[in-house]
C-alpha cells in the first residue's frame, strides 16, 4: 500500500496525492476549459469516421490532453507522519467549604455512622473506588484533574484524593467553562463533575442560564455527575431564593415571591415572614412538600416610605436542621416615587398661575391637582348655577382625607379665609412637620400677610416671619440678588450658567410680598435689592427644613416673567421651568439633589469582610468638591423586631442602634473612601452629613447588609436538581458509585495529529514525460494513416 | 403710543410725569403690564385693526365683575415687533376686511409668542368666510405657524366650558356658530371667530351699545360676553376644566 519504502523508513506512515501547482484557480479553470474544447474539436472532426477509427483516436487524444492537464496541475505525493489524537476527561472535584458539611443528619453517638462523613470525604472515597476505571479509559483518553471552589486549579489524582475543604464560594459554571476551554491537540471527551451542586455564584437556581447552556451545547461532551449530600438523613429548610424587583413604587402594591426549599420535613406547615430591617411587615405560611422539593410563597404589601431598605424573608429554625444560616435571605429594595403628587391651590387665575400649571401639567413625573378660585363671593352671581361650569371648592376632602396623598402643596396667591379654611391650616402644618410633605407659598396680593397668614399655623412653618396686618405687597421692578446660599443651592442650579449671571439676563420681577426676615434654620436664596422701597435684603426666595418636611416661600407673583417675557430676548423659558422642577424635587427631599452621597461598595458583605463606603461631595455645579467635612454615622437596624405584623409606616423610627461615628474630609477627587472592619452580621445604614466652608451640603444614606454566615455555608444545601440538569442537558449520566465509571460514554476524538509532512512532485519523473510523448506521437501517426490531418 | 405702551405700575405712572427719566423709564418699558393683572394686548397692523375701539375694555370690565380675575381696564395696543408683546399673553387681533401681510420679522415674533405661551384671539369684523379678515388671518397664520392647520374647535372643547357652559359661538352676528383654532404648544393657541365679537361689546361714551346684535338680540349679546369670558379663562387656566375632578359636575349640569 505504501509506495516508497525508503519514506517509511524515514518515519512517514501516510500518503496522499496532491497538486503542487502555483497557478491561481482561475488560470487552471481556463486551461481545463481549453482542453475540453480541444477534445470537442477532435470529436467533431471525427464525426463521420467509423467507430474502429474514431475510438482509438479519441482515446489517444483524451490521454494526451490528460497528460497536458497533469503538466499544469503538477501532481505530487504528500507524505505524512500522523498519530491518533488523545482526548482528555476532566475530573472536576468541588472542594468548597460546603463540601466539608456532613452528608447526613446522624446521631451524635454514632461516631462511625457514614452519615457523619463530610461530603468531600465521601467524594474522595468514590474516587478511590473509581481509580482503576479512570486509569483505563477507552481509546487514547487521558485524565485531567482539577479542584474548584471560587477558582479552578489543576490537580493530579493524588491531589484530588488529598484535597481539603477551602474557598468562600462554589463556582461550578467557571469550573465547567475552564475545562471546556480549547486545548490544541487535546479535545475534551467528557467531564466527571463531583460536587454537592451548591453553586452560589452563577447558578443560584436549578435551571441553567442560557449563556452556559449554549456553551455546554457547543462543547458537545457529556457531563457525568456524582452528587454529594443528598442521601437520606439530611434535613434542612431554607429560603432558596427571593424574587423582588430592585426598586418599587411607593404606595403601590408590591409582590415579593420566595421559594422555600425543604428536605426531611414532609407535609409540615411553617410560618414565613417578610421583614423590613427587622420589623415584620407581612407573614404567611408554607406547607412543605412531602419529599425533597420547593414551595413558593408570595407576600403582597404597599410600601409607605421612600428610600432604600433591607428586607428579608425568614423561616424559623426547625428541629434537626443541618443548616440554619440559610433560613433567612435578605435583599435590598429601593422604594421610589411613581409620580410626585402636587396640589396647586390658586386664589384667582393669573398668568403666574397659568404658567406654573402648564409646566407642572407637562412634567411627566408630576401628577397635578389644581384648584383655582374662579369666582369669589364678591363677584356678580346673576346667573343660574346650571349655566356655569364651577364646582364647589372641596376643602374638607382636600385638607383632611386627601392631604396625605400629596407630596407637595402649593398655595399660589391664595387667601384661605373666605373658604373657611382656618380649621384646616393645622393639617397642612402637620402634613409638613410630621408627614414630611413639601409646602410652597407663592406671592401675590392674596398671599403671605395679605392673605392673613400671620399668626396662623402656616406662619410657623414658612421660612420667613410674616409682618402683622396687610399692606406689605408692593409693585416695583427689581432684579433679585442671589445670596451665597443661593449660589450653591440646587434650586438655583439653572442650566450651565451660574445663578448670578443668569439673574442679570432674566427679566426683572415686579410684585413683592414683604416679610420681617428669615425664621431660624431658613436660607434665603434670592433677596430684594430694595434701594428705594422695602427693607433691603428681604427674602424673595427662601427655603426651610422644618420637622420632617420642607417649605419654600416665593415672595413674588411675577416668576412667569421668566417664561413668556424671557422669550422676547431670545430665551426659551428655561429658568422658569428648571427653577420649578428643582423646587419640586427639593421640596420632596429628592436624594438626588443632595450634594453629598454615600454608597456602600456592595449591597451585602461577607462576615469578616471589611465594609467599604464611598462618600462623594459635590460643589454647586455638582462637580467634585474637595475639602468637604463629612460626618458619617453607622447604625445597625433591624433589632428588637416586633412579633406581630405592623405597617412599617407607623413604626417609631427608634429601632436603630448607633455603631460608630466618624468624621473625614473629601480628597482632591471629592471622595472619601471609608474602610471599616466588619461590624458583625446584620443590616446597617450609613448616614452622612457634609458641609463645606461652613455651609451645609446636605445629607444622604445607604443601606447594606453583613451576612450572618458566609454564603458558602448558608447556601450549602445540596442541589441534586442542578447536577441532574447538567447531566441531562449534555447526555451525561448521574452515577452513584465508582463501579459505574467503566460503563460511561465519552466522546472519543476522531481526529489525527500530523507530526511531519513532505511533498514529492511527480512531474520531474521521466516516465510521465515519455508517456506524454508516446501518446501524442501515436495519435499523430494513427491520424496520418487514416487520412486525417 | 402706538408701539410704546403706557407704564402701568403705580410708581411708574408717577415717574411718567418726570418724563424721559431715562434708565428707569426704559427699564419699565420692558414690563408694560402689571404682573398680577390680566392685561389684554391688541395687535396693531396695516389694516383696520381697531374697528371696535371700546370693545375689549368692556369685556374686561365684565370679566372683572363676574370672575375672580383681576383685570387691567385698558387694552394695550402693540405691534408684532414690539418686545412688550411678550408681557401680554392674551393678544386680541381684530380686523375689518383684508389687511396687508405682516413682514417676516413680525411673523417670526408672533411664532415665538405662540411657541412660548401666548394666546391670540382673531376677531373678523366683516364676518366673511375665507376672504376679507378671515382670509387674511388664515394667510398670516399659515406663515406664522407653518404646517399647523386651522380647524373647527369641537363643541366639547374646554373653551366652551371654561367658565360658562356654552354650546355655540356667537358675537354681533352668527356668521358661523363655530370657532376655528390652531393647536400649537399642546393647546389651542389661536382662536378665530367670524362673528365680530368686538361688535357685540362696543359701547359709546354714554354707555349705550353701538351695534345691534343679530339675530338673537340682547340674549345673544350676553352669550357673546360669556364666550369672551370663556376665552379669557381658557387663556388663563388652559384645560383646568378638563381635570378629572370637574368632569362629573359638568356632565351633571349639562344633562339638566
Amino acid at each position: 500500500m505504501f509506495p516508497w519504502e525508503d519514506a517509511a523508513e524515514a518515519g512517514f506512515n501516510d500518503w496522499s496525492v496532491t497538486s503542487l501547482t502555483t497557478l491561481p484557480g482561475w488560470a487552471v479553470f481556463l486551461l481545463t476549459a481549453g482542453l475540453m474544447v480541444a477534445f470537442l474539436v477532435v470529436l467533431e472532426s471525427l464525426r463521420k469516421a467509423p467507430w474502429r477509427v474514431k475510438l482509438p483516436l479519441l482515446t489517444l487524444r483524451a490521454l494526451g490532453l490528460l497528460c497536458v492537464l497533469a503538466l499544469v496541475l503538477e501532481p505530487g505525493v504528500q507524505l505524512q507522519q500522523v498519530s491518533s489524537t488523545p482526548g482528555r476527561v476532566a475530573v472536576l472535584l468541588d472542594v468548597s467549604r460546603s463540601m466539608g458539611l456532613p452528608v447526613g443528619d446522624a446521631p451524635a453517638s454514632s461516631e462511625d455512622d457514614p452519615r457523619r462523613h463530610s461530603r468531600l470525604e465521601r467524594a474522595q472515597n468514590f474516587l478511590q473506588e473509581a481509580r482503576g476505571a479512570l486509569a483505563s479509559l477507552p481509546g487514547a483518553l487521558s485524565l485531567e484533574g482539577a479542584v474548584f471552589h471560587q477558582d479552578v486549579e489543576s490537580a493530579t489524582f493524588e491531589d484530588l484524593v488529598a484535597a481539603a475543604p477551602q474557598g468562600n464560594s462554589s463556582n461550578i459554571a467557571k469550573a465547567l467553562t475552564t475545562a471546556m476551554a480549547s486545548k490544541p491537540g487535546r479535545p475534551l471527551a467528557g467531564v466527571l463533575l463531583i460536587s454537592d451542586g451548591a453553586d452560589n455564584v452563577d447558578l443560584p437556581g436549578n435551571t441553567i442560564p442560557n449563556e452556559l447552556r449554549e456553551k455546554l451545547r457547543a462543547a458537545g461532551v457529556p457531563i457525568h455527575t456524582f452528587t454529594l449530600g443528598h442521601e437520606r438523613g439530611f434535613k434542612d429548610v431554607a429560603v432558596a431564593s427571593v424574587a423582588a424587583d430592585d426598586f418599587a413604587f411607593v404606595r403601590n402594591p408590591l409582590e415579593v415571591e420566595a421559594t422555600i426549599s425543604a428536605r426531611g420535613f414532609p407535609g409540615m406547615t411553617i410560618p414565613v415572614t417578610l421583614k423590613r430591617e427587622g420589623r415584620v411587615i407581612a407573614q404567611t405560611t408554607a406547607v412543605l412538600p412531602d419529599g425533597d422539593g420547593t414551595v413558593d410563597v408570595r407576600f403582597k404589601f404597599e410600601p409607605r416610605d421612600v428610600g432604600e431598605a433591607i428586607y428579608s424573608v425568614e423561616v424559623a429554625e426547625q428541629v434537626g436542621e443541618v443548616l440554619v444560616d440559610n433560613n433567612r435571605r435578605s435583599f435590598t429594595l429601593k422604594i421610589i416615587r411613581d409620580r410626585i403628587r402636587v396640589l396647586q391651590v390658586a386664589g384667582r387665575p393669573s398668568w403666574d398661575v397659568r404658567f406654573l400649571r402648564k409646566l407642572l401639567k407637562e412634567n411627566p413625573s408630576v401628577d397635578l391637582i389644581s384648584f383655582f378660585i374662579l369666582r369669589t363671593p364678591r363677584d356678580q352671581t346673576a346667573v343660574r348655577q346650571e349655566e356655569l361650569s364651577l364646582i364647589p371648592f372641596p376643602t374638607r376632602e382636600l385638607f383632611t382625607e386627601e392631604l396625605g396623598t400629596f407630596d407637595v402643596v402649593i398655595f399660589q396667591n391664595f387667601n384661605f379665609a373666605p373658604y373657611e379654611m382656618g380649621g384646616y391650616l393645622p393639617n397642612v402644618r402637620d402634613f409638613v412637620v410630621n408627614k414630611g410633605g413639601g409646602f410652597a407659598m407663592v406671592g401675590g396680593e392674596l398671599s403671605f400677610s395679605e392673605g392673613g397668614y400671620d399668626g396662623t399655623p402656616l406662619a410657623d412653618i414658612l421660612p420667613v416671619t410674616l409682618p402683622p396686618g396687610r399692606g406689605h405687597y408692593v409693585e416695583e421692578q427689581y432684579t433679585p440678588t442671589v445670596t451665597e446660599a443661593g449660589k450653591r443651592h440646587p434650586i438655583l442650579s439653572l442650566g450651565n450658567t451660574d445663578p448670578v449671571t443668569m439673574m442679570q439676563n432674566l427679566p426683572p420681577f415686579e410684585g413683592f410680598n414683604g416679610s420681617v426676615g428669615l425664621q431660624p434654620g431658613s436660607e434665603a436664596l434670592l433677596t430684594h435689592p430694595a434701594p428705594r422701597s422695602g427693607p433691603s435684603g428681604q427674602p424673595v426666595l427662601a427655603v426651610r427644613e422644618v420637622g420632617k418636611g420642607r417649605t419654600l416661600s416665593l415672595h413674588s407673583d411675577s416668576l412667569w416673567f421668566w417664561a413668556l417675557p424671557d422669550a422676547a430676548k431670545g430665551g426659551r423659558g428655561t429658568a422658569h421651568r428648571e427653577l420649578w422642577a428643582n423646587a419640586i424635587r427639593w421640596l420632596i427631599g429628592d436624594p438626588a439633589l443632595s450634594r453629598v452621597r454615600v454608597e456602600a461598595k456592595s449591597g451585602a458583605f461577607d462576615p469578616n469582610e471589611p465594609v467599604v463606603l464611598v462618600v462623594r461631595a459635590f460643589d454647586s455645579g455638582y462637580g467634585p468638591l474637595a475639602g468637604a467635612t463629612v460626618d458619617l454615622t453607622l447604625e445597625g437596624v433591624g433589632d428588637n423586631a416586633p412579633a406581630a405584623p405592623t405597617p412599617d409606616s407607623v413604626l417609631p423610627p427608634s429601632n436603630a442602634r448607633k455603631v460608630t461615628s466618624l468624621q473625614g474630609e473629601t480628597g482632591p477627587e471629592g471622595e472619601w473612601v471609608v474602610r471599616l472592619p466588619s461590624p458583625g452580621p446584620g443590616a446597617y445604614r450609613a448616614r452622612v452629613t457634609a458641609r463645606a466652608k461652613g455651609a451645609a451640603l446636605g445629607t444622604d444614606e445607604d443601606a447594606f447588609l453583613v451576612r450572618s454566615a458566609d454564603r458558602e455555608i448558608a447556601d450549602g444545601a445540596p442541589r441534586p436538581e442542578l447536577m441532574a440538569a447538567l447531566s441531562e442537558l449534555t447526555g451525561g449520566t448521574q452515577i452513584e458509585s465508582g463501579d459505574e465509571i467503566a460503563g460511561l460514554q465519552w466522546k472519543v476524538p476522531e481526529g489525527v495529529r500530523v507530526h511531519k509532512r513532505k511533498s514529492i512532485p511527480l512531474w520531474d519523473r521521466w516516465q510521465v514525460a515519455l508517456a506524454f510523448a508516446l501518446l501524442w506521437g501515436l495519435e499523430w501517426a494513427l491520424r496520418r494513416r487514416q487520412g486525417y490531418a | 403710543m402706538a408701539d410704546r405702551p403706557p407704564l402701568f405700575t403705580r410708581r411708574s405712572l408717577l415717574g411718567a410725569g418726570l418724563a424721559l427719566c431715562a434708565p428707569a423709564a426704559l427699564r419699565a418699558a420692558s414690563a408694560p403690564a402689571r404682573s398680577n393683572l390680566m392685561t389684554v394686548g391688541q395687535l396693531q397692523h396695516g389694516g383696520q385693526w381697531d374697528a371696535r375701539p371700546t370693545a375689549m375694555r368692556r369685556l374686561m370690565w365684565e370679566a372683572g365683575k363676574r370672575t375672580s380675575v383681576e383685570v387691567a381696564p385698558d387694552v394695550m395696543p402693540v405691534t408684532a415687533d414690539n418686545p412688550a408683546l411678550f408681557y401680554l399673553p392674551f393678544l386680541y387681533w381684530s380686523a375689518d376686511g383684508d389687511f396687508p401681510p405682516l413682514d417676516a420679522a413680525a411673523r417670526a415674533q408672533l411664532n415665538r409668542f405662540i411657541t412660548f405661551g401666548g394666546f391670540i384671539l382673531c376677531d373678523s369684523v366683516d364676518g366673511a368666510d375665507g376672504s376679507g379678515a378671515d382670509g387674511a388671518f388664515r394667510r398670516e397664520l399659515a406663515a406664522i405657524v407653518p404646517g399647523r392647520s386651522v380647524d373647527v374647535i369641537p363643541r366639547e372643547h374646554v373653551i366652551f366650558k371654561s367658565f360658562y357652559l356654552l354650546d355655540r359661538a356667537e358675537g354681533r352676528t352668527v356668521a358661523s356658530p363655530d370657532l376655528f383654532g390652531v393647536v400649537a404648544d399642546n393647546r389651542v393657541s389661536v382662536v378665530i371667530t367670524r362673528n365680530d365679537l368686538g361688535g357685540a361689546y362696543a359701547r359709546d361714551n354714554f354707555g349705550s351699545y353701538l351695534h345691534e346684535v343679530t339675530p338673537g338680540g340682547e340674549p345673544q349679546r350676553e352669550r357673546a360676553f360669556r364666550l369672551g369670558i370663556n376665552l379669557l379663562m381658557y387663556a388663563l387656566c388652559l384645560d383646568y376644566k378638563e381635570d378629572q375632578v370637574h368632569i362629573p359636575f359638568i356632565l351633571k349640569k349639562r344633562r339638566r
